[in-house]
């Protein structure tokens, strides 16, 4: 029966016993090659930790800041300082350019004394308009207001000069103002 | 591998007449104690005393633990954790995965590695004035 029959051993009865040196050499040596390992790398982890502590968290930590910085704070910032500049033009920008245009305009209307006495607010205004120094008139695009009552007066006016022979002066109907004298108005002669 | 661990202080000749062993994963518990010149290298857990009244040479392997101790030898090589007192009548070296929790002293040599871990006293116990001339 298969039981019972003696199981031949795996080591052979000849075989050498190793003596107590050579054992302890080996064990030894085995414990060496681990204990190298084991050690090598808890000294390399150790290493890594502190430069990680003592560099590598300061440098990511200012860098977190300032991406946090460019990305947060920046825009946030510039932005309406951006669309204010560009929305909003500076007053100080638009009179210098009007007045530049001015000396190439033609003169305005002078209006006439008793059309500024009575001037009403609430009779429709219509475009300003220039006259040559023939008498047509002249469409101006500044933005002025001219009433009809004002073009009747100086029609008035320039009409009871002209009727007037007597004076024989060139009388131009509109002036130019800078030539006329601050108190023309109020002036006695003609 | 045919040589021991890296040292600055303990001769290898030292580490190479490891004559006992507590292997890793092995747990002892109780004191050793020997009259003569041997070694014991601890590369698992011991719980307790180690005593070498002549010489001796007790080496703590990286993966070696030794709590509640009394470590006294004439060259003391720790490169594991010991929690305990350590006296060194020779030489005391602590390599850079070591840790030392407790007490060490030490009578003419001592060598701490970079990245050592050391939380108690160190303690000279030779002659102060003798060492300074």
């Amino acid at each position: 029966m298969l039981w019972r029959t003696r199981a031949h051993p795996t080591v052979p009865r000849s075989a050498p016993v190793p003596d107590a040196q050579a054992l302890r050499q080996a064990i030894l040596q085995a414990s060496w090659r681990r204990n190298r390992w084991v050690a090598q790398r808890r000294l390399a982890w150790r290493w890594l930790l502190w430069f990680g502590m003592r560099y590598a968290l300061p440098a990511l930590a200012v860098a977190g800041v300032g991406a946090w910085l460019w990305l947060m704070v920046l825009p946030g910032t510039a932005l309406p300082w951006v669309g204010r500049a560009a929305l909003a033009p500076t007053p100080s920008s638009q009179p210098p350019a009007v007045e530049a245009t001015q000396p190439h305009s033609p003169p305005a209307l002078a209006p006439a004394p008793d059309a500024l006495l009575t001037h009403d607010h609430d009779t429709d205004t219509e475009a300003a308009v220039l006259y040559s120094p023939e008498g047509e008139e002249l469409p101006v695009p500044l933005p002025l207001k001219f009433e009809p009552r004002w073009a009747a007066a100086a029609a008035a006016l320039s009409a009871s000069r002209t009727a007037s022979p007597a004076d024989h002066l060139p009388v131009e109907p509109f002036p130019h103002p800078t030539l006329q004298s601050e108190n023309w108005l109020h002036s006695k002669e003609p | 591998m045919n040589q021991p661990a890296t040292t600055r202080l303990v001769p290898v000749e030292r580490l190479s007449a490891i004559t006992s062993l507590i292997a890793e994963g092995a747990v002892f518990d109780g004191n050793f104690h020997t009259t003569r010149d041997q070694g014991i290298k601890v590369d698992g857990q011991l719980k307790g005393n180690i005593t070498f009244e002549n010489g001796g040479t007790l080496h703590v392997g990286a993966t070696g633990v030794i709590e509640n101790t009394r470590l006294e030898a004439d060259y003391v090589f720790i490169e594991g954790k010991v929690i305990g007192s350590v006296i060194a009548r020779k030489a005391l070296e602590i390599t850079g995965s070591a840790t030392l929790i407790g007490d060490a002293s030490y009578d003419e040599l001592i060598d701490m590695h970079p990245r050592a871990r050391v939380r108690g006293k160190i303690e000279y116990r030779g002659d102060i004035d003798a060492a300074q001339n």
